[in-house]
């Protein structure tokens, strides 16, 4: 039997929420510039836009651990 | 009247439509409270996501937005991030509430407090915090659909009469087909805004200035970064405050526990950040205007200019359908969500007898007193509740402590939670109305959810959880 790292409930509960207000709370004040322009946005409307898309993918992942751990039915 | 035939056919082709297919989704069906108030908990994945989208975007979604970023620029980031917090902490709450609610046949937000706790009395005060909080915010909706009705028709509908045509048409939805009603109103709804953001909205800076780059070299500096009053203490501060208040929200209830089962609700919060992506070119239009220089007295309608601006007249036709679809959305669910409280809550405490029919009977009526009601209020006292919508976010912000160390917490009893929303309340009002505000910066709800906290804890430790239901509970969302 592998030894079992995280209970998948909180490895679920890291990435799901732990890593969106990482993005949010933590990184985006830090960017807080007019320049430069990444996609013709400034840095901090690039990162809040990026971080919508990685919290609907950091919610799957928690997802998906949560239904290979049983946790829903 | 000629230039105006074609938007006005477009917005009251939309509104007859909307009303058919509400009327349709409950005819011929004879509702339990439960079918009524929470669908009998059987919604599929695309009605619960339309449901919640179309809740959660309000007409502020466009005016205020668009507006915020013709005003200040990035501060209006927050709103971008904070809904994800939102769904990213109500994945998992949103969870336990569901499995709750199925169990113990909750439908209302008060129910849980009713239940866990065993009090009537706090069941009662969280149900009248709700439903103080949500009239101001319905009426609100209200005033934002007459007023996009009215621009969108290109002046041809007055305002008073946007308001009473709006809101019978939600009563007649929601008294004729609850819950199930407004969620397939609200998918015509969602994806209308949907469409109109991606299609519309999107396309404004290309046409104006070509690139985005361009568009953002011709704002303002002070546009460009978080700033004064509205720097990074406020940003992270509103940020937190409202990534955990979201889903304190009554409204946010029903449709939680009307999914048909779990794997449908954590589906639907998976998706939900993505249909906040709609708000990005909301705001690039209110940014539009700004960096073409144009002056606003009323900077909430950023939004309706930027589209007059971009596009022939009769387009604010299609606008002004869809902010009575950003709007009818919301304010139909908070309807119901408020009669919810008073019959289930309210009524269903004060007798203790009443048939699940009675319950489902004085659900019904209440829809049309509260709907007429937030009707008189946006008629006639229009500016009279701005202090309470200034304090509901924060307010409701205050059922946090009770909700979720209610789940957890063994020591957590009714004493702590009564003692910490009349205290969080307390707090905001005071820094609201007689203190500095945002002190420090902090967001003042964040100020309120802390000496809440405070509160509770100290009240805790020194009053006993006796014949209170935290096991019952822990078993069932183990």
């Amino acid at each position: 039997m592998a030894k079992k790292i995280l209970h998948p409930r909180i490895l679920a509960l890291i990435i799901g929420m732990g890593i969106p207000w990482i993005l949010f709370v933590v990184i985006s004040p830090f960017l807080n510039f007019p320049e430069p322009r990444i996609l013709g946005l400034p840095p901090l409307m690039f990162w809040n836009t990026l971080g919508i898309v990685l919290t609907s993918l950091c919610l799957f992942l928690a997802y998906l651990i949560e239904v290979k751990g049983g946790k829903i039915e | 009247m000629n230039e105006a035939i074609i938007p006005l056919a477009i917005i009251f082709g939309w509104i007859i439509l909307s009303l058919i297919v509400g009327i349709l989704a409950g005819i011929k069906k004879k509702f339990t409270l439960e079918g009524y108030l929470v669908s009998g908990r059987a919604l599929g994945l695309v009605l619960i996501y339309v449901l919640m989208t179309g809740e959660i975007y309000s007409a502020y979604a466009f005016l205020g937005a668009a507006g915020w970023g013709y005003s200040y620029g990035m501060a209006i980031m927050y709103s971008l991030g904070y809904g994800c917090l939102a769904y990213s902490f109500g994945y998992f709450l949103a969870g336990f509430v569901w499995k709750l609610g199925k169990k113990f046949r909750y439908a209302t937000q008060a129910d849980f407090f009713n239940h866990r706790y065993n009090s009537r009395w706090l069941a009662i005060l969280v149900a009248l915090v709700g439903i103080v909080f949500s009239i101001p915010y319905l009426q609100l909706q209200l005033q934002g659909l007459s007023y996009i009705l009215h621009a969108g028709s290109l002046g041809y509908i007055p305002i008073w009469v946007g308001i009473v045509v709006g809101m019978v048409v939600m009563i007649t939805y929601v008294y004729s087909s609850g819950l199930k009603g407004i969620s397939w109103v609200n998918l015509l709804q969602a994806t209308l805004m949907f469409l109109i953001a991606w299609v519309l909205l999107l396309a404004i800076p290309f046409k104006e200035f070509g690139s985005l780059s361009l568009m953002f070299e011709s704002l303002p500096k002070s546009h460009l970064t978080l700033h004064g009053s509205m720097g990074i203490p406020w940003y992270v501060s509103t940020l937190i405050l409202c990534g955990l208040g979201f889903f304190m929200y009554p409204q946010m209830y029903p449709a939680i526990y009307g999914a048909k089962d779990l794997k449908t609700l954590k589906r639907n919060y998976v998706l939900l950040p993505l249909f906040s992506l709609f708000m990005i070119p909301v705001v690039l239009a209110g940014l539009t205007v700004a960096a073409l220089g144009v002056k606003l007295a009323t900077p909430d309608e950023a939004v309706l200019i930027a589209t007059k601006i971009a596009y022939p007249s009769w387009i604010l036709g299609v606008v002004g359908a869809a902010g009575f679809a950003a709007a009818s959305s919301t304010a139909s669910a908070i309807l119901l969500t408020i009669s919810g409280l008073l019959s289930k809550n309210i009524y269903g405490i004060a007798k203790p007898g009443a048939t699940d029919r009675e319950l489902t009977l004085v659900s019904r009526i209440s829809v049309i007193l509260i709907g007429i009601a937030a009707m008189l209020l946006a008629l006639y006292a229009a500016g009279r509740l701005v202090g309470l919508i200034l304090l509901a976010y924060a307010g409701v912000t205050q059922m946090f402590p009770g909700v979720v160390l209610g789940l957890f917490w063994k020591r957590m009893n009714k004493w702590a939670a009564g003692a910490g929303i009349i205290a969080g309340i307390g707090t905001i009002a005071y820094l609201k109305f007689f203190g500095p505000g945002d002190y420090l910066g902090i967001h003042f709800g964040l100020w309120g959810l802390m000496i809440n906290i405070i509160v509770v804890l100290i009240v805790a430790f020194i009053t006993s959880s006796k014949g209170e239901r935290f096991q019952e509970v822990r078993e069932a969302i183990k």
